[in-house]
């Protein structure tokens, strides 16, 4: 993360191919949010995030240009940023197979392009402070593969398999549940709830397992 | 005898020749062979049985015709009631145009030949003098022509490429009936052993023309296949118009009616979203009996009717387990309540295991008791509560200030369990 601005001001970028989004969502943002820089395309999309090298870009999951990779070919082109610049990815749908590329390419989360201006900006925060920003229906995907039917045997690595824990906040999640109310289901702190969904994203972003790679192939994602 | 619903006459798909005698004993409800064979008695009655036969396979259309017109005027998408109206209307008018224009040329073609077979048929009544030796060989050269002419319509279109076999024997048998024609005509004026020698100097004289034309007939086909691919191209552009319009263009005129209500807005595009999402992607593959797609279904339905926001995440998918309808029914009960009595976004999450099926419906509300409602409303304890241990489920209300959720639960596979109440 970048330090030399923490006094609860980020520096984002902008990437959409739609000007009247992107100037709609400008309006929108909360007054914490600078854009520091926008583009509506791969090319410029890559130049603009490393050269200003934001807190956080929002980034749109389909954009032109490029090899047609969309927004996971910039997040791969992005890959040394990684660990100081944020990705929030942003879609017109909340469906997945729109999103879990972009998941899997690096994005620490994603918000559907028709949730509030604030609720943007809170996702912003939360990914710029390293969390993970799931919608129930991310959690719905990450709990149809990692669900429970799967035999002991199968499972290899420790990334493999979702901690009674995290599928209980996933399930909560899915269900509609803010990160509070989930603290609150299940006496726990929000920074708790925040730690469980770090995980279950690293291991959404780093496993293999079959069942995984099954699910995205038969929707055609990966 | 009446058959309570008669089949359409519609020609046969397994035929003889055109398959108007299968078509027509199906529609008669009497064994086809009596057919061909009341056929060939009318044919031995001075050949008013090839007359008649002639005449139904004009103005009767096959089966493809009749199916590709139906698959033309249905689409498979639901749709409003106006909207279905309207199309079936349009539909109806395509139909009658296409099967018009599909089937013109054969009309003009076969009538004027009946035409002129009925007059001379009148001639020969009235007493004029008519080879019947050279009109019934032309007659078999016309049919054989048409045999194999039909046939070529037929593989274009791409109906009958597996059923190979016959169409080759339809092919020989129409090649036959025009070289035998031929050959009658001929032998009248012409020697039989010149005729050999002439179909000798025939046959090189066509493989000389079939050698020097065959670059152009290739060219000719393959021009076909590209116009007919961008023709393809185009209809299927009017079809994505066809469908923008009335889909996404009605959904924003509305919208722009009521940008006063932003609820409204909202709902109406997260709707329209979904439908044309739908209509480009199609289900993941998912039965149409299966649960999820049941609440889901719900759920876009009261979606409509209230103009609300309701999500649904479903992980696994169930279908034909005992109680599934109960269950499909309590959801939409809930749902209802949510959408009805509370504010803001209704989450709904279905979860199928092996051992159960549950359903959550979590509003937004300022939530309630379950005990303050009146006896006399049996929304809840009845329609949802009721419902679901009748079948065999359990249902359970939790309620805060925050908002209430409605968890149903509907095990699977087990076995015999009672229902007790």
């Amino acid at each position: 993360m970048s330090t030399e601005n923490t006094a609860q001001s980020y520096r984002v970028v902008l990437v959409d191919d739609h000007a009247i989004f992107r100037s709609g969502l400008k309006a929108d943002l909360a007054s914490d949010m600078h854009i520091v820089g926008e583009a509506g395309n791969v090319e410029e999309a890559i130049a603009v995030i490393t050269e200003t090298k934001p807190d956080v870009v929002l980034l749109d999951v389909h954009l032109p240009g490029g090899r047609a990779g969309g927004g996971a070919e910039v997040l791969k082109n992005c890959a040394q940023l990684l660990g100081s610049t944020k990705f929030l990815a942003l879609s017109v749908s909340d469906a997945a197979q729109d999103v879990v590329t972009v998941i899997r390419a690096g994005a620490r989360g994603y918000v559907t392009k028709s949730i509030s201006g604030e609720e943007i900006s809170d996702a912003v925060r939360r990914v710029a402070a390293g969390d993970a920003v799931f919608s129930p229906r991310l959690a719905g995907f990450v709990l149809d593969a990692f669900g429970s039917s799967t035999a002991v045997s199968d499972i290899d690595e420790e990334l493999d398999l979702l901690s009674d824990r995290e599928l209980q906040v996933m399930r909560l999640i899915a269900r509609g549940y803010s990160y509070k109310e989930v603290a609150t289901e299940l006496f726990i702190s929000v920074k708790t709830v925040e730690s469980h969904v770090s995980n279950v994203l690293r291991k959404l972003q780093l496993s293999n397992r079959h069942e995984l790679t099954r699910w995205a192939v038969d929707r055609k994602i990966l | 005898m009446e058959s309570p619903e008669r089949s359409l006459l519609v020609r046969s798909e397994q035929r003889m020749i055109a398959g108007v005698s299968g078509g027509l004993a199906a529609h008669l409800g009497i064994p086809q062979n009596y057919v061909r064979l009341g056929f060939i008695a009318l044919t031995a009655l001075g050949g008013v049985g090839i007359l008649l036969y002639a005449w139904l396979w004009v103005f009767v259309p096959s089966a493809e015709e009749a199916q590709a017109d139906e698959a033309r005027s249905w689409g498979t998408r639901t749709r409003s009631l106006a909207e279905e109206m309207n199309r079936v209307q349009q539909g109806f008018m395509r139909t009658r145009e296409g099967w018009e224009k599909n089937s013109s040329w054969r009309e003009l073609l076969i009538g004027a030949g009946l035409l002129v077979l009925a007059v001379l048929a009148l001639g020969q009544w009235a007493g004029w003098n008519i080879r019947w030796d050279l009109i019934w060989p032309s007659l078999g050269i016309i049919a054989g022509i048409l045999l194999a002419w039909l046939q070529l319509d037929e593989q274009v279109t791409g109906a009958g490429r597996k059923k190979s076999a016959p169409l080759l024997i339809r092919l020989g048998l129409g090649l036959l009936l025009v070289i035998g024609g031929l050959l009658t005509i001929l032998s009248g004026s012409v020697g039989v052993a010149d005729l050999l020698g002439g179909m000798w100097a025939a046959l090189a004289i066509l493989v000389g023309a079939v050698v020097v034309l065959l670059p152009w007939g290739t060219r000719l086909w393959r021009d076909f296949l590209a116009e007919r691919s961008s023709r393809q191209a185009a209809a299927q552009r009017a079809e994505f118009a066809a469908h923008l319009h009335d889909s996404v263009l009605q959904t924003l005129a509305v919208i722009q009616k009521r940008s006063d209500d932003p609820a409204a807005v909202r709902t109406l595009a997260r709707i329209q979203e979904r439908e044309l999402r739908q209509w480009l992607y199609g289900n993941q593959d998912l039965d149409d009996e299966d649960v999820v797609v049941e609440v889901q279904h719900e759920a876009n339905d009261i979606e409509q009717l209230l103009l609300r926001d309701v999500e649904v995440i479903a992980v696994g998918n169930a279908q034909g387990f005992e109680g599934q309808q109960a269950l499909v029914a309590a959801s939409r009960e809930a749902m209802m309540n949510a959408a009805k009595h509370a504010p803001g976004k209704i989450s709904v999450y279905i979860e199928c295991t092996e051992h159960a099926v549950e359903v959550f419906v979590r509003d937004r509300g300022e939530g309630f008791e379950l005990d303050a409602i009146p006896e006399d409303r049996h929304g809840v304890r009845e329609s949802i509560i009721g419902r679901m241990q009748r079948a065999g489920g359990s249902a359970e209300i939790r309620s805060s200030e925050t908002g209430t959720e409605i968890q149903l639960s509907m095990p699977r596979n087990t076995t015999q369990e009672e229902p007790q109440s």
